[in-house]
């Protein structure tokens, strides 16, 4: 069957090209190709351009760049000196050392590489060796004390009462259980003492391939074992540096499902808060056995405050994470949970890093297993072959006197529209997540923090569009264009007005792209005037903006 | 006793696998800097710093899952600093188009080559500051999301920026 009964756009011929379509995509693509002679072609020419970049690295790049001023140095010695680093200093000689003071360092000098021995290990031996510590530590814990211990899952939360086998048996049975515990003894996991360095030890050594990773911060060490084998992909467990008693586990499985165990602190030991006491988080209703795990349950959960979900959006702000990346903050069964599809792994730490300080947000990022989705709606259609936009580009140029004046000026036009719709875009999503309607119900002080997001994208978009605006405008208006009328009737409210600018942003888009030649037209023909009306009208949508977002 | 034979093995094979990818790679981050506008001398220096700083890393036992992708994004962080920090305030400008021009002629570069050559390399020039960078990484075979890894932008604005810049270099080769 053909999927692209319509020509396929170039960015998918492009990535068909550069061996980026998931094989899905790139049979269909394929598929169509064979009956297109059309798109064949256009395929023909990336490649045939792209051998062009691949000669001009090699004839421009590789010969004419300048060659390293000196030997490349060998880096072994750079390499001992790291080793070096990360051996325990040793500054004064011990022999130096006076005895009295001398026995006693030697004392704590013993037992600090009893405690960090592993810190200097390879990882694996390092999580062997943790691990076989905090057992050790466990061990030495009063062993029956019973503790409650959160388990999270995509779809349920429940607690459990651990450590008394007739609490356990007089919970009620929690619906999402025996599906966990079934996955748990797969993994060679411990049911009956889940968050425990024992449990992650049975499950680790069970393992035959697997890669450890050890994190240290200052009050925690978290252990993490990929591997490529069984359902279980990863596992990690954080230990509290003090007593290395365990405090998180998360077990993610390959079927993308995962599972986090915390410990519930301040609970007393007496056993006798055990059965129905709600757990710090709202749980999965025992009470719907029918539906124990279908994708976000409506839970009679209290919602984050709309204050919770703004002081989080503020801080995405502040690191431009609102702007053209898949981020989306949503509220989950109490918790605003902030998610991501193939964000990079640095961009990812940044976020997370971020969002650190709010102890009630999740953040989730996902690995794309489709292909990329564009960020936003594609500015065009499919379009046919024919370019009527081509006959524009070579008006700009003559207009600006030559090629290379053509490619800078397009150049530049274009970075500073995918600037500016990314502003658009992040009002936007503003707009819709927080309509007129709800924001009258916000207090004084939510409602100033999200008009104050709200304003310094406009207050941004503004000052791109001034500079497109007066490089544009001379061209246009040689080019025969002149300013229509604004719009009609302005909204009355901030958020329908962010509507009309991104439609009206959008078609800025279109026009300038098609018109540099940097997209294929889609059909609608436009002069000169349309795009400078275009303008206008953005810069009008923008000042209306700023108008209803300073109105009380 | 095995566990610290374990251990000096693991080291050399990290040792091993640095210096491989040093001597594999080091020429090729050596000009993606240059590209990026550090001055030879810095630019060499930031090499060598980026491949301690893997061994550094895998000594410290995170794991990398992607060296070529980690390399060019250390690289690239690395030699924005290292740019910012540069006594002029100028970027390195190889002068690639005035070599092109008084490269002496020869054989294999036939005076029509060198003008296709000129052109191409204005174009490229002619680029946006991300199309360029988007595809000089890929001219060094990374895939869309370790170029998105480096530049810090998702994978789709990757292939916008591939687009845009693949349009512009298809006008001049058709010309």
């Amino acid at each position: 069957m053909n999927n692209f009964p319509t020509h396929p756009e170039e960015a998918v011929l492009l990535r068909l090209v550069d061996a980026e379509l998931p094989a899905l995509e790139k049979r269909q693509v394929e598929e169509h190709l064979e009956a297109c002679p059309e798109c064949r072609a256009q395929v023909e020419e990336l490649r045939a351009t792209l051998a062009e970049c691949f000669r001009y690295r090699e004839d421009v790049l590789e010969a004419l760049l300048p060659a390293p001023p000196k030997p490349w140095a060998d880096l072994r010695a750079g390499f001992a000196e790291i080793d070096r680093s990360l051996a325990p200093a040793a500054r004064e000689p011990w022999w130096r050392i006076k005895p009295p003071l001398r026995w006693a360092l030697a004392a704590a000098a013993a037992i600090l590489l009893a405690v960090f021995y592993g810190l200097r290990e390879t990882p694996s031996v390092e999580a062997a060796s943790l691990l076989q510590k905090a057992e050790m530590a466990a061990s030495q814990r009063t062993a029956t004390a019973p503790r409650r211990v959160l388990f999270r899952t995509r779809y349920a939360q429940f607690t459990r009462v651990i450590g008394r086998r007739d609490a356990m048996a007089a919970l009620p049975k929690e619906p999402a259980a025996p599906a966990l515990e079934a996955l748990f003894q797969a993994a060679h996991w411990d049911w009956n003492d889940p968050l425990s360095a024992q449990a992650f030890a049975g499950c680790r050594d069970s393992l035959e391939r697997k890669t450890d990773s050890v994190t240290t911060t200052a009050d925690t060490y978290q252990i993490r074992t990929t591997t490529p084998e069984g359902e279980l992909a990863a596992a990690s467990l954080t230990l509290r540096a003090t007593d290395l008693a365990p405090l998180e586990a998360r077990l993610e499985f390959r079927s993308r499902d995962w599972v986090e165990l915390s410990a519930v602190a301040g609970e007393t030991e007496d056993g006798g808060t055990i059965g129905g006491t709600p757990a710090p988080h709202p749980l999965e209703p025992g009470a719907q056995p029918a539906a124990p795990r279908l994708p976000a349950p409506a839970v009679a959960a209290a919602a984050p405050p709309v204050s919770a979900v703004l002081q989080v959006l503020t801080a995405l702000h502040g690191i431009g994470a609102d702007l053209g990346e898949q981020v989306e903050v949503k509220p989950v069964e109490g918790r605003l949970v902030v998610t991501g599809v193939g964000i990079p792994a640095a961009r990812q730490r940044e976020i997370a890093a971020a969002l650190e300080k709010f102890p009630n947000v999740v953040v989730e990022f996902s690995e794309p297993g489709a292909p990329p989705v564009t960020t936003e709606p594609p500015a065009a259609a499919t379009a046919p072959p024919e370019n009527p936009g081509a006959g524009m580009a070579a008006r700009v140029e003559r207009q600006l006197g030559g090629h290379p004046q053509f490619e800078r000026f397009s150049a530049q036009m274009l970075d500073w529209s995918d600037a500016a719709m990314a502003q658009a875009y992040a009002l936007r999503r503003l707009a819709e997540r927080f309509p007129a309607s709800a924001e009258a119900s916000f207090s004084q002080a939510d409602r100033q923090t999200l008009r104050e997001l709200a304003r310094e994208n406009v207050a941004t978009m503004a000052g791109i569009t001034a500079k497109m605006s007066r490089t544009l405008e001379p061209v246009l208006t040689a080019m025969g264009g002149q300013a229509g009328a604004g719009p009609a009737a302005p909204p009355d409210a901030w958020q329908p007005a962010a509507e009309d600018l991104v439609a009206t942003a959008q078609r800025v888009e279109r026009r300038l792209s098609v018109m540099l030649g940097a997209a294929p037209s889609d059909g609608g023909a436009f002069t000169p005037s349309d795009l400078s009306s275009d303008l206008k009208l953005w810069e009008d949508d923008i000042a209306i903006c700023q108008r209803l977002l300073a109105r009380e | 006793m095995w566990e610290l034979l374990r251990q000096e093995e693991a080291v050399d094979t990290f040792e091993d696998r640095v210096a491989q990818l040093y001597e594999e790679s080091r020429n090729d981050v050596y000009r993606y800097l240059l590209t990026l506008g550090l001055y030879p001398a810095r630019a060499q220096e930031a090499v060598q710093e980026v491949f301690l700083r893997l061994y550094s890393t895998l000594r410290k036992g995170e794991a990398i899952e992607n060296y070529k992708g980690w390399i060019f994004r250390v690289a690239h962080n690395h030699g924005l600093k290292v740019r910012a920090r540069q006594h002029s305030e100028e970027s390195f400008d190889p002068g690639l188009e005035a070599s092109l021009r008084s490269e002496a002629p020869n054989p294999e570069h036939q005076l029509l080559d060198r003008e296709r050559q000129l052109a191409f390399h204005n174009a490229v020039e002619g680029l946006s500051e991300q199309q360029r960078r988007c595809l000089f990484l890929r001219l060094e075979g990374l895939h869309y999301p370790e170029i998105g890894a480096v530049l810090g932008i998702s994978p789709s604005a990757v292939g916008e920026f591939l687009r845009r810049a693949m349009m512009r270099l298809r006008r001049v080769r058709s010309e």
